[in-house]
């Protein structure tokens, strides 16, 4: 009888115990969508780029959305694109090689070759059948053939979310088809409240999102790459590219929905533009834009990349893979241009310190680093707002 | 007095020093979980659609606010707003049905390659859609001047209504211009309200 008290009584003290524990985690996944709404250097918002994968545990994965909430991360991006049948499945490169055991010759895509034989081994999924796709295995960071079955990403949401309700999804989705397609599937699963839609500005304009979005949450992209066809498209009225664009971001920010832009602002360091927002300098050609946000209320995210691949004995590059999944350039190597605007001359986006001072979201590939750098700079002093 | 006697008698002290660690345990719990609500209230929902979720579908763009009875100025709106003080204005049917009848006439023609494409009115106010087909004849910036301060506004002028800014003028790849312009009774940005019977004098036109 003693000994049962007894373990009575230690059950007890660990349930309160743990209960004090896991509060700190306990996200409110509408609340975060409400803190990304309003610029905060209080409260900056993390988001883990296809969640944290590591070796065992392939990126966009139940294992990745797993290990983020382990790491007390509040919100997680998925890829999204379209199989040759039209079905969702959480992928971010255009091809298969890189992420999966697909082979027609019984042996793995190498992200390092780029011979004619190891691309029979990395088709593009726009191409590829369900039937297949289904018998497929994820392969992780290092490329090992993983136990995790390549799912459709309903099958993966309703997974993942069957364990977790504290953490908010932004699928970032790559086909204007897959808009509406993710939309019905996040009203199916009925994680409305905890689900962002993002996507580039120009796959759809601002005057039809709302068909697509069905009024959800959703996330719009835009690059230097973009302003040019956006100047040249929209708001001709306005005599200027800057008011343009200007224009077309507020029609994108004031339709229902609208939770905050992401800008692939490149050049943050800079003081040459002599442009100074709380104390962090811009430069570039989103300056403007930024500028037009900023002023507006409108707040902004961005994503803040980390290499992703050290080249070893034998594999050539350092880098960044390709969305084909070729190994590796630099940042640098992809730097955006507009006759309007100027040209992206360098990459600051792994910059996490500023990251975290500019945007009110960042999209973090090592979201702990991102946290703990936001909890050192006094920007989550609000964290308490966004738990339940 | 054996080991097994000494031993007893500290096991209820165990078992008090577990039920205080018990008791800081639960007090840290509810005392985080209530500093963190900042409504107040001790939540803590793991499971299940939030109770604080909005309603999403419904979210409407607001309206900028203005004194009843007048119009904001459309040049510093977005185009959901403008779209939205659109909404919030109710159809009457009488005039609506007439004016967007009238306007389609008198709008018709007016410059080579222009076509309506939509006339929607409500109660005092009519939103306008066309496209401005390309021509070799006039480049990017004359087919805009075109749509800004041209035959458009001797149409509406001729149906007793006048433009609210210039609107909005997108383009196709090929230079074809779509266009959406407001417009509303020319008399005056005051506007008297205007039963499916007639014009009321509440507002003293």
């Amino acid at each position: 009888m003693r000994l049962s008290k007894f373990r009575l009584a230690v059950l007890f003290a660990a349930t309160a115990l743990s209960s004090a524990a896991i509060a700190a985690t306990n996200y409110s996944p509408s609340k975060v969508i409400q803190a990304m709404k309003k610029d905060n250097a209080r409260l900056r918002i993390i988001a883990e780029h296809r969640g944290y994968f590591h070796q065992d545990c392939p990126e966009n994965s139940i294992c990745s959305v797993e290990e983020t909430t382990r790491e007390g991360v509040e919100a997680v991006e998925i890829d999204v694109r379209e199989s040759g049948d039209g079905t969702l499945w959480p992928i971010h490169d255009t091809t298969l090689g890189r992420m999966t055991n697909y082979s027609l010759n019984g042996r793995l895509f190498d992200p390092y070759s780029t011979s004619q034989e190891n691309e029979y081994s990395n088709p593009e999924i726009s191409r590829v059948r369900d039937g297949l796709l289904e018998k497929l295995k994820l392969r992780d960071p290092l490329g090992a053939v993983t136990n995790y079955d390549f799912l459709p990403l309903e099958t993966m949401m309703h997974k993942v979310d069957q364990w977790n309700r504290n953490l908010v999804y932004i699928f970032d989705i790559k086909t204007k088809s897959g808009i509406s397609k993710t939309a019905d599937m996040i009203r199916r699963l009925g994680i409305q409240d905890r689900s962002i839609l993002k996507f580039n500005s120009n796959l759809t304009t601002p005057s039809s999102v709302r068909a697509l979005t069905g009024g959800l949450y959703f996330v719009p992209v835009i690059g230097t790459g973009s302003l040019d066809y956006i100047a040249d498209h929209f708001h001709q009225e306005k005599s200027s590219p800057a008011d343009r664009v200007g224009a077309y971001a507020l029609d994108y920010a004031h339709t229902a929905g609208f939770v905050y832009f992401e800008l692939r602002n490149k050049m943050l360091r800079g003081n040459t533009s002599g442009s100074n927002l709380d104390g962090v300098y811009f430069d570039g050609p989103m300056l403007k834009l930024d500028s037009i946000l900023a002023f507006s209320g409108v707040p902004i995210g961005g994503f803040s990349p980390q290499v992703e691949h050290y080249g070893r004995n034998g594999q050539p590059g350092t880098g960044y893979y390709s969305v084909d999944g070729h190994c590796c350039t630099p940042l640098e190597a992809r730097l955006d241009s507009s006759r309007y605007f100027g040209n992206d001359t360098r990459d600051d986006r792994s910059n996490t310190h500023q990251m975290v001072a500019v945007n009110q979201v960042i999209i973090a590939e090592r979201a702990g680093d991102a946290l703990a750098e936001a909890r050192r700079t006094g920007a989550r002093a609000d964290q308490n707002s966004i738990l339940y | 007095m054996s080991p097994r006697a000494t031993f007893v008698p500290r096991r209820p002290l165990l078992i008090a020093a577990i039920m205080l660690l018990v008791v800081i345990g639960l007090t840290v719990a509810l005392w985080h979980h209530r500093a963190s609500d900042a409504g107040g209230q001790a939540i803590a929902v793991v499971a299940g659609r939030s109770a604080d979720t909005p309603s999403l579908a419904a979210v409407p763009v607001a309206t900028p606010s203005v004194a009843p009875g007048t119009l904001p100025d459309f040049d510093k709106l977005s185009d959901p707003e403008r779209r939205a003080v659109f909404d919030s204005h109710p159809r009457d049917e009488a005039w609506a049905s007439a004016q967007e009848a009238a306007l389609r006439r008198r709008l018709a023609g007016l410059a080579d390659g222009l076509s309506i494409t939509g006339v929607t009115c409500a109660d005092r106010l009519c939103v306008v859609e066309g496209r401005l087909a390309a021509s070799p004849a006039r480049g990017r910036e004359q087919a805009v001047a075109l749509l800004k301060n041209g035959p458009l506004d001797h149409g509406y002028g001729d149906a007793g209504m006048t433009k609210l800014g210039v609107g909005t003028i997108n383009a196709d790849d090929d230079g074809t211009l779509t266009f959406t312009q407001y417009i509303a009774r020319a008399a005056s940005r005051r506007w008297p309200r205007l039963s499916s019977h007639g014009l009321s004098n509440r507002e003293g036109l």
